[in-house]
């Protein structure tokens, strides 16, 4: 066993990978759940990676004895996307190391970006609409022609069921309002779109915490939901399975997370009809890592507009989707107009139980 | 080899990306693609005879500079402050962000840059550049690639000196 796996740091991650560069920047020992790091060893890893030859001698000089870098994009063979870097100091039998932990969010930032770019934007068409506000002829922007014509949108207009694309749309038909209407109604969807962002980065960083404890996890989420909804107690029903223990191992900011992300909007529906959520516990017999399974499940009153009124949900829903498939699990979405039914199936690995 | 750290930073959609692709690539694209977190690239200049690796960041827009993580300037010799001539509101904050930026970095050369010049008349330039509190160092259009190899190097050799 070397010293590094001795660190604890030994453990396979699908989102993680921890490597121990010596004060030269040589390779000294690497997990290698994300990549290979053998082809690396021979030159100090500055060689390879960009970003490392400018900020090796940086953290070396840094007082600080951790520096992150958050959402670095980069196009190396063996980690093309997006991730999270933390540089570390350590000393290990009296010489200096840092140990550099990669989290592979690709997949989040990916569904990141989009809202980035819609609300980039909406700030940019704004600005227009704030500078034409004095100078707009029959109350018509001059530059609403050019709102929303980037190649992601452009995109999202040949899915035609696609609900990110209905929202847009939808503010898109402001870019012909008059503009002070125009000016409120962007400003309302920006908004929205920093709270999902903010929820994103909040999310993320309670991931890369790895804090895993054994939890009763029916007082963890009973105490959720009395905390959420104490006005409200039986807005959504509680179902725990049989097969869900009494103690679980999570991570329990991550668990907490998850059930907010998928149920909090819906809690704050006044006109909504019931709600349901389940959890249980799968064992799975090639690896014996258990699974927690959580089905939630709305059934909408039949005058609300669920196209208009879902889309931001089906934003979040696909947001979620990308962590719980960082962390390894799977999220199948429900979604009916015609039964006015809304929900997720979630299925997340967890540690021994 | 000399390696200077060069971060290009400004508000979002003023074309420091596509500053980035021209100069590391000779490439234009139409399409805004918003940028989150960094991007990192590096070309190797020639200055005062000597050749130079330039690590080049490339930096998500923010409104203001305060809202950049800290960590993304750390160890910068230059910064390029990147504004969109032709949205005054990309440089109504360039004052306390210039400001911020030196005292962040006190030993840093920092340019600023007033992008997307060609879609101003040259009376509109003027006035872009007029109405902007800091003087600009240099008017660039990433489009056309005008100026675009020139403003990378005078950094380089400021930085140099």
């Amino acid at each position: 066993m070397t010293e590094f796996a001795n660190m604890n740091y030994n453990r396979k991650s699908n989102y993680r990978q921890v490597i121990l560069l010596d004060e030269n920047g040589y390779i000294h020992d690497s997990c290698d759940s994300l990549f290979d790091s053998s082809q690396f060893t021979d030159k100090s890893i500055g060689n390879y990676f960009y970003f490392l030859a400018s900020e090796l001698p940086t953290i070396w000089a840094s007082e600080a004895n951790k520096i992150s870098y958050n959402r670095m994009q980069t196009t190396q063979a063996c980690l093309p996307g997006f991730y999270d870097f933390a540089f570390s100091k350590a000393v290990i039998n009296g010489k200096r190391h840092i140990l550099w932990e990669i989290f592979d969010y690709t997949n989040v930032y990916k569904e990141y970006i989009k809202i980035q770019q819609i609300k980039n934007e909406v700030s940019i068409h704004e600005q227009y609409l704030l500078r034409n506000k004095n100078q707009s002829v029959d109350g018509k922007p001059a530059h609403s022609e050019n709102f929303f014509q980037s190649e992601y949108i452009a995109k999202q207009r040949k899915e035609s069921d696609n609900l990110v694309y209905r929202l847009i749309h939808k503010e898109k038909e402001i870019g012909t309002a008059p503009a002070e209407a125009g000016l409120i109604k962007l400003n309302e969807l920006k908004l929205h779109l920093k709270l999902m962002i903010e929820e994103i980065d909040q999310f993320v960083n309670q991931v890369k915490d790895d804090e895993f404890t054994d939890i009763y996890i029916k007082e963890v989420v009973d105490d959720y939901f009395n905390k959420e909804i104490p006005r409200h107690p039986d807005r959504i029903k509680l179902i725990y399975s049989d097969s869900l223990p009494d103690k679980v191992t999570v991570n329990k900011n991550v668990l907490t997370q998850i059930i907010s992300l998928v149920c909090k909007d819906e809690l704050n529906q006044i006109d909504y009809k019931s709600a349901s959520l389940s959890l249980g516990l799968v064992q799975v017999n090639n690896d014996n890592n258990p699974i927690l399974n959580i089905d939630y499940v709305e059934q909408l009153s039949s005058d609300i507009n669920l196209n208009e009124d879902s889309a931001k949900r089906v934003i979040k829903l696909s947001i979620l989707k990308s962590l719980v498939s960082t962390l390894g699990g799977r999220l199948i979405s429900k979604y009916s107009t015609d039964n006015h039914l809304f929900g997720a199936l979630i299925s997340l690995p967890l540690k021994n139980c | 080899m000399t390696s200077k750290k060069v971060i290009l930073t400004g508000s979002f959609g003023v074309g420091k990306t596509s500053l980035f692709n021209q100069f590391i690539h000779q490439k234009f694209s139409d399409k805004y693609l918003t940028t989150i977190g960094v991007k990192v690239n590096k070309k190797t200049v020639e200055s005062h005879g000597e050749e130079v690796s330039l690590l080049i960041w490339d930096i998500a827009g923010e409104v203001t500079q305060d809202k950049v993580p800290n960590s993304y300037f750390l160890g910068a010799s230059g910064i390029l402050y990147v504004v969109d001539l032709s949205r005054p509101l990309t440089f109504v904050n360039i004052k306390e962000d210039i400001e911020y930026l030196k005292d962040l970095l006190p030993g840093a050369k920092i340019k600023v840059v007033g992008n997307k010049k060609d879609l101003l008349t040259d009376t509109e330039l003027a006035q872009a550049v007029k109405s902007i509190e800091i003087p600009v160092g240099t008017t660039t259009s990433a489009k056309t690639g005008e100026n675009v190899e020139d403003l990378f190097l005078a950094l380089t050799n400021e930085m140099m000196e």
